[in-house]
């Protein structure tokens, strides 16, 4: 057996292979299996806004429309009737009480008063941790994306005030330059930061004309910018990192790891491979240690990250995609 | 074209996905099954929107 464990904001876990928010992981059977099967933690389902609302006001038509789905954010459709703000705090307080690996609790607010309130609320269900899904689906050409980052850092040092469990954000890679925001994010106190999120798009159906919804999942190998991120922040920054997006197999998570992530989340492997996809992954992981000689994780955590490049971090930067366009015909032929 | 058959073919992961799209229709029982007796045709946009987001395309109608 090889050590596989890391660490997610700060929480010593079992090995880096995390569940991520989604609806999958509501039902105490498919958390106790994904236990089973060797997660190293687990993050519940995101608390939206909009269940919030809808628990203080009547039913806003405007969540008819195409609100933010995705494989981790299938909550909205099509009964969000009676998935209440409360009924989920109850429902991660049980969920707490029968895991024995650390449960996260994902918020996903608009407000800043719903933020505050309910990471608070939130952490006195006895959740290990809280991850702020920071989204925003922006329609408003007249913010500024000064106020959008600045609101968030102001969210992020609130909540630090307000909670003592440890605190991780999740991004979009949709900012002019994430890197600065993490930057500040981290100085604000964020314990992990997870990357990225990915989110429903809407589509068109041209016999209809009209727009159509379609579960999103992320396809193996869409884990590129995520790696190309953990390598120029490893090192960086305070916190941990925990990958996301497109991360299906063993393989994928030891290159994350190389990069410089400490952990990874997975949620389109189960679906599309079953949740007994996780132990899949821990093998392949330790089957590669063993064939490299490595121990744990920190034998190789950020081998190929920008800091331990410094001599030639070319990958890292634009010459890397300069010499891959002079240089196509030799590497891809002519044809 | 009315829906008045659903079937789940071999391979479903038990990922619950179905059964949160469209509970009447579909139930987890370890894997995904079709409830008996229920009148597809009231629920032929989530049985749609169901298989199409299958993740291993098992939910077939007709």
């Amino acid at each position: 057996m090889k050590n596989l464990k890391t660490k997610f904001m700060g929480i010593e876990i079992d090995n880096p292979i995390i569940v991520g928010a989604s609806n999958m992981v509501t039902k105490l059977d498919n958390l106790k299996k994904a236990e089973e099967q060797g997660a190293g933690a687990i993050v519940y389902k995101s608390l939206f806004e909009e269940q919030i609302q809808l628990e203080r006001l009547q039913f806003d038509e405007k969540l008819t429309e195409f609100n933010d789905i995705h494989a981790e954010m299938l909550t909205v459709h099509p009964h969000l009737d009676y998935t209440g703000a409360e009924e989920h705090l109850l429902n991660l307080r049980k969920a707490k009480e029968n895991l024995s690996i650390p449960l996260i609790a994902s918020l996903n607010a608009v407000n800043i008063g719903t933020w505050i309130d309910y990471a608070k609320l939130i952490a006195e269900t006895g959740v290990d941790g809280i991850e702020l899904n920071f989204y925003q689906n922006i329609w408003d050409l007249d913010r500024d994306s000064n106020d959008i980052e600045n609101e968030q850092i102001m969210i992020v040092r609130e909540i630090k005030e307000n909670v003592s469990i440890p605190v991780a954000v999740k991004l979009s890679p949709d900012y002019t330059n994430p890197l600065n925001l993490i930057k500040k994010l981290d100085k604000a106190g964020v314990d992990s930061f997870v990357l990225f999120n990915s989110f429903f798009q809407p589509d068109i159906d041209i016999v209809y004309e009209k727009h159509i919804k379609k579960y999103n999942f992320s396809n193996h190998g869409d884990y590129k910018k995520s790696l190309r991120f953990a390598g120029l922040l490893y090192q960086n920054i305070n916190a941990d990192i925990c990958s996301s997006h497109g991360i299906f197999t063993g393989s994928d998570v030891i290159k994350l790891i190389l990069s410089g992530a400490s952990s990874v989340q997975v949620v389109s492997t189960l679906y599309v491979n079953g949740i007994s996809q996780i132990s899949k992954m821990r093998s392949e992981i330790e089957d590669w240690m063993e064939l490299k000689n490595y121990h744990s994780l920190d034998d190789f955590r950020g081998k190929l990250s920008k800091n331990k490049l410094n001599k030639n971090p070319f990958v890292y930067k634009r010459a890397q995609y300069v010499d891959l366009i002079l240089n196509a015909e030799d590497i891809f032929g002519n044809n | 074209m009315a829906i008045t058959k659903v079937w789940i073919e071999d391979g479903c992961t038990g990922c619950g996905l179905s059964e949160a799209i469209c509970p009447e229709v579909f139930k987890m029982d370890g894997e995904a099954f079709v409830i008996d007796g229920v009148d597809f045709s009231k629920y032929e946009r989530e049985i749609v929107e169901a298989a199409e987001s299958c993740p291993v395309e098992v939910i077939k109608y007709s």
